[in-house]
């Protein structure tokens, strides 16, 4: 097992704004991420009840930290590039059982 | 009260994040291992902007592979992909297990942990009577 306890942050924002998520979450003390495009999807009426007008295209942010720091990366992508900015993002966070290839994540000695 | 199955062996979700050139290779190293069913997808990396310019390269390309195995093989194959991580040149990667919380499907189920006893299924590629 490693020593901390690791989460990964999935940020989904509109295509070009993963600069802005990465300075984000960088400012609550995480590293770096993988960027990967995707196309969301989205209820019509649901656009239309919430007046959010929906891009389709989409960039994922994978952003993995440890869990020290979890809630204040999340809450700065909240205010950075949350719903009600351009960036239109939403953020989730998964449970990690186990990391490797990460300098920091030692496994622990018996 | 309502009746939930509970698997006797859970699938575990591995994402790795490799160089795009490596990922044919961990597909194939992944799969050897126990994944029945991975999907890759393109990435680019997020380091700083400045160190890659200083580096003359303009961005980092990576393949994100998801890749779902046993639990009781999840240590296995992060233990061989730390390996592979450390020994082979310019292959820095990282890989993370993200456990499963539930799914849908008994031969779904069985297809992903590899549970060949039950199924009654026939091999790929195999015909009457040979």
């Amino acid at each position: 097992m490693n020593e901390k306890d690791y989460k990964i942050i999935f940020c989904i924002v509109n295509a070009g704004f993963s600069d802005e998520v990465m300075d984000a979450a960088r400012s609550a003390g995480a590293t770096g991420g993988t960027v990967i495009r995707g196309r969301g999807t989205a209820n019509r009426e649901a656009e239309d009840f919430f007046h959010i007008q929906f891009q389709p295209d989409k960039e994922i942010i994978m952003i993995l930290v440890p869990e020290e720091i979890r809630e204040a990366v999340l809450h700065a992508l909240y205010r950075g590039v949350g719903l009600d900015t351009p960036g239109q993002g939403i953020a989730f966070c998964l449970p990690v059982d186990e990391v490797v290839g990460l300098p920091d994540a030692e496994k622990k000695q018996d | 009260m309502e009746n939930r199955t509970i698997a006797p062996v859970k699938p575990e979700l591995i994402i790795t994040v490799v160089e795009r050139d490596e990922a044919r290779f961990y597909e194939d190293l992944i799969q050897s291992l126990g994944a029945n069913v991975q999907m890759t997808v393109d990435g680019h990396g997020t380091a700083n902007e400045k160190i890659l310019r200083r580096l003359g390269i303009a961005e980092t390309e990576k393949a994100v592979l998801f890749s779902l195995v046993r639990k009781d093989r999840m240590e296995t194959v992060l233990a061989t992909l730390k390996e592979k991580f450390r020994a082979l040149r310019g292959g820095n990667g990282i890989a993370m297990a993200v456990p499963l919380n539930s799914m849908i499907g008994t031969l779904l189920y069985q297809f992903l942990i590899d549970d060949r006893s039950n199924t009654g299924a026939k091999p790929a590629g195999s015909s009457q009577g040979s």
